[in-house]
C-alpha cells in the first residue's frame, strides 16, 4: 500500500480513537470530518517524544500515537463527563467504512498519479526536516524558527510508514478543507429543504475548488493548506459549539437554536485546531489569535462556564506545550530571525494570561459584554488602536505593505477574480441581508476574516513589506482565510435562501 | 405576509441575483484554464515524481548552482534506499571538492555537478562522518563492481553500488575522472575506519 495512503488511514484511525468518547455528541458527519485533523496532530507528539529522547522514531512510534489518542480521549471524556447524553442515534458502523474507503481511495488515486507541486521551501526544508525528525529525532533553531514543528512531523510520519517524498497528505488536506466548507454550509442551512441545501453547499464548494489558487495549494508541499484547514476547523468548531450552526426559515435565529451555553466537545476541537495553527507555521502564533478572539467573544457573549473556558484553552495550550516540549529540551530557547523560542514562549504566556482572565470572568461577564456583538466591537476597537500604533511605528513600510498586499490580491498574486469576488460578496452581505433569517454566527465569521487581515497587516508592516507576485509571503498567507470566506459566503447564501423559503411558506399559509 | 417578510423577500431576491451573477463571473474565470492556462495558473506547474525524492529533483527549479543540492539529495537518498531506512554512517572526504576536482575552487555546473557539505549532513539525518581520505577509486575496482552487476547509475552523476546484504554504513567515492560519485557500502569500500 502506498505510504501516503497508510499515513492517511493511520491518522484517521488515531483520530477516531481520540474522539471516541464524544462521537455521538459530534454526530457521524462531524466525528468523521474532525478525526483526520485530530489524528494528524498526533504526529506532533511522536516527534516531541523523539526529540526529548534525542533518538530516531524506531519502532515505538505507534505507542506514542496511541498515547496521543488516549490523551485526547481522556480530555474529551473529562470535559463532557457531566453533560447529559445527546439524543442522537449512534454513529453507524457503515459510516466508518465510507469515511475510510473514501479517504483511502482519494489518497490512493493521488499516490498513483504521483502528482504534486513544490518549491525550494519543500524539497530543501519541509521534506528534509521531516526526514531529520524521523531518522534522528533532531531539529534545529533554523527549522523551528522558519518551519515550526507540525508539517515536518507529519512528513516524519510519512517516513515512518516507509515513504520517501511526502506529497499525498497535502491533497488529502485539501479534500478535507473542501469537505469542511461543504458541511459547514449544509449545517448552517439546516432549515432549508435537502435538495436546496445540497445545491447551495455544492455550489459554494465548487466555486472554491475550481480556482487555480485552491488547486495549487492542495498540491503544494508547504504549510498553507494545513493552516487553512485548521483555521477553518477552529472557526467551524466554535460555531458548532454555540449551537448556532443552523438557520431556520420558520423561526428567528437571533438566539441560540439549541441548548444555551457552549458545547465543550466542540470547544475542545476548536482548541486543538488553534494549537495546530500555532504549530503549523512560524507566524501561526499570530494568526491563532483569530480563533482565540472569536472564542473569547463567544465565551463573553454566552456567559461561558469555567468548564467551557477550560475546554478551549486547556487543550490549546497543553497540546502546544506538549508538542513543542521536545524541541525545547533539544534546542533550548532557540534563536531565529523569524520565530525565536523566546517569542514562542511569550505567546504561550499571553495565552495563559487570557485563559486566567476568561476563567475569572466565567459565568459573570459584565452585562454590556454579554449583549449582542459587543465583545466583537470591543476587540475591533482594540485592533484599531493597535494598528494605529503599528502604522505609526512602521511608517512608510506600512504603506508599501498595503500597496503590495492589495495589488497582489486584486491583480498580480495569481488569484484572478477570487479576491474581488470575496470583497464583493462581503460587501453584498452587509448591504443586502434579510432581517428575519440572519444567522448569528455569520457576524463572527466576518469578524474572523477582518481580524485575519488586521493581523496580516500588523505582521507584515513590522517585518517585511513583501513583493509583487504570487510567491510573496502575504499573498500565500492570504490563502489561509480563503476557505473561511467561502464558508461565510455559503452561510450568507443560506440566509438569503431561507428568507425566500420563509416568504413562500407565508404566502401558501395565506 | 407581513411587511417585514415582504421586504425580506425583495432583499433576498435582489441579493440572490447579484450573488449568482458574481458567482457566475467567478466561474467564468475558470474558462481561462482552457484558453490561457499559463495566465490562469501562475504557480509552479504540477509535476509527477510520486514517492521518489530523486525524481523530484529533476522537476525542481534548475537555478544557479543548485545542482549541489540535487546531487547531495541523490547521494543520501540512494544510501537511504540501500539501508532500507535510516543511514547509520555516511563517510565523506573532508576535502569534499576531491569528488569533483583537485582544488577547492575547481568549477562545477549542471554538466559536472558538485556536492554540498551541509546538505549531505541534513539529508542523511546527521549521519555524515568526515574523514581525511582520497575518494578516488581505481578504474579496475569500479570495473569489477560493474561486472558483478552491483553498479546502478542514477541521476546527477551518482551511482550506487549494491551490497550483498543490507548495510547501513556507506562511503562516498568517485572515479579517476571525478565524473561520477559512487555511494559504496562500507564493506566494499577500500576505506578503513576505526
Amino acid at each position: 500500500m502506498p505510504p501516503g495512503v497508510v499515513l492517511t488511514a493511520v491518522s484517521l484511525v488515531v483520530g477516531w480513537m481520540a474522539l471516541a468518547p464524544v462521537r455521538n455528541r459530534l454526530g457521524a458527519v462531524g466525528y468523521h470530518l474532525v478525526a483526520l485533523p485530530v489524528g494528524l496532530l498526533g504526529w506532533g507528539l511522536v516527534t516531541s517524544v523523539s526529540m526529548a529522547a534525542g533518538s530516531g522514531w524506531g519502532i515505538w512510534w505507534p505507542v506514542a500515537l496511541l498515547a496521543w489518542a488516549a490523551i485526547v480521549a481522556g480530555g474529551t471524556w473529562w470535559f463532557t463527563r457531566e453533560m447529559a447524553p445527546v439524543e442522537r442515534s449512534p454513529v453507524p458502523w457503515w459510516s466508518f467504512l465510507i469515511a475510510l474507503l473514501g479517504l483511502v481511495a482519494f489518497a490512493w488515486a493521488i499516490a498513483q498519479a504521483g502528482i504534486t507541486a513544490y518549491s525550494v521551501d519543500g524539497w530543501s526544508q519541509y521534506v528534509p526536516d521531516g526526514l531529520l525528525q524521523h531518522d534522528a529525532g533532531r531539529t534545529s533553531g533554523r527549522s523551528l524558527g522558519h518551519r515550526m514543528l507540525l508539517l515536518p512531523a507529519i512528513h516524519a510520519g510519512y517516513y515512518a510508514v516507509g515513504g520517501e517524498f511526502p506529497h499525498v497528505i497535502h491533497p488529502v488536506m485539501g479534500l478535507l478543507t473542501a469537505a469542511l466548507v461543504w458541511v459547514g454550509t449544509w449545517w448552517a442551512a439546516s432549515g432549508l429543504g435537502k435538495i436546496v441545501r445540497a445545491l447551495a453547499a455544492t455550489s459554494i464548494t465548487l466555486l472554491m475548488t475550481a480556482s487555480a489558487a485552491f488547486l495549487f495549494q492542495a498540491l503544494y508541499i508547504h504549510s498553507h493548506m494545513i493552516t487553512a484547514m485548521y483555521l477553518l476547523l477552529a472557526l467551524l468548531s466554535l460555531g458548532k459549539a454555540t449551537g448556532w450552526m443552523r438557520v431556520s426559515s420558520r423561526s428567528s435565529v437571533r438566539e441560540p437554536a439549541e441548548e444555551p451555553g457552549l458545547d465543550p466537545a466542540w470547544l475542545l476541537i476548536a482548541g486543538l485546531a488553534t494549537s495546530a495553527i500555532v504549530l503549523a507555521r512560524p507566524d501561526g502564533a499570530a494568526y491563532s489569535i483569530v480563533p482565540l478572539a472569536v472564542a473569547v467573544a463567544l465565551m463573553l457573549r454566552q456567559h461561558a462556564a469555567a468548564r467551557s473556558v477550560d475546554a478551549f484553552f486547556g487543550p490549546s495550550i497543553a497540546v502546544t506545550l506538549l508538542v513543542s516540549a521536545g524541541a525545547f529540551v533539544q534546542a533550548g530557547i532557540w534563536e531565529s530571525d523569524k520565530l525565536s523560542g523566546a517569542v514562542f514562549l511569550a505567546f504561550l504566556g499571553a495565552q495563559v494570561v487570557a485563559w486566567l482572565i476568561m476563567r475569572f470572568l466565567s459565568g459573570r461577564s459584565p452585562a454590556w459584554l454579554a449583549t449582542g456583538t459587543n465583545p466583537l466591537r470591543l476587540i475591533i476597537g482594540i485592533d484599531i488602536l493597535a494598528l494605529s500604533l503599528i502604522w505609526r511605528r512602521a511608517g512608510e513600510q506600512a504603506i508599501t505593505t498595503v500597496q503590495n498586499m492589495s495589488t497582489n490580491l486584486l491583480s498580480q498574486g495569481g488569484y484572478r477574480f477570487t479576491w474581488p469576488y470575496a470583497a464583493a460578496v462581503l460587501t453584498l452581505s452587509l448591504a443586502l441581508r434579510p432581517r428575519s433569517t440572519r444567522h448569528p454566527y455569520t457576524g463572527y465569521l466576518l469578524f474572523a476574516i477582518v481580524q485575519f487581515f488586521a493581523i496580516a497587516l500588523a505582521v507584515h508592516s513590522l517585518t517585511h513589506p513583501g513583493r509583487l507576485g504570487w510567491g510573496d509571503s502575504f499573498n500565500r498567507v492570504a490563502f489561509h482565510v480563503l476557505p473561511v470566506v467561502y464558508l461565510y459566503a455559503g452561510m450568507y447564501l443560506g440566509e438569503v435562501l431561507a428568507a425566500l423559503e420563509r416568504s413562500r411558506e407565508d404566502s401558501s399559509a395565506i | 405576509m407581513t411587511a417585514r417578510t415582504r421586504n425580506d423577500r425583495v432583499t433576498a431576491i435582489i441579493a440572490l441575483l447579484l450573488f449568482a451573477t458574481l458567482s457566475l463571473y467567478l466561474l467564468w474565470d475558470v474558462r481561462a484554464a482552457f484558453s490561457d492556462f499559463d495566465g490562469w495558473w501562475e504557480y509552479f506547474e504540477p509535476v509527477y515524481p510520486g514517492d521518489d525524492f530523486i525524481a523530484a529533483t529533476l522537476d525542481a527549479e534548475q537555478v544557479s548552482n543548485w545542482h549541489i543540492y540535487y546531487r547531495s539529495i541523490t547521494v543520501t537518498t540512494e544510501a537511504r534506499r540501500m539501508a532500507g531506512g535510516r543511514v547509520d554512517a555516511l563517510y565523506a572526504p573532508e576535502r569534499l571538492y576531491l569528488t569533483w576536482g583537485t582544488r577547492a575552487d575547481d568549477p562545477t555546473d549542471y554538466d559536472h555537478p558538485g556536492l554540498r557539505d551541509v546538505s549531505l549532513e541534513g539529508l542523511s539525518a546527521r549521519a555524515v562522518v568526515w574523514q581525511d581520505y582520497d575518494p578516488v577509486l581505481p578504474d579496475d575496482v569500479i570495473a569489477r563492481w560493474v561486472e558483478e552487476g552491483r553498479v546502478t547509475e542514477t541521476e546527477w552523476a551518482v551511482a550506487k553500488v549494491e551490497p550483498d546484504e543490507p548495510e547501513t554504513e556507506f562511503v562516498i567515492h568517485t572515479d579517476m575522472d571525478r565524473e561520477i560519485v559512487y555511494v559504496v557500502p562500507l564493506s566494499l569500500s577500500p576505506l578503513e575506519v576505526d
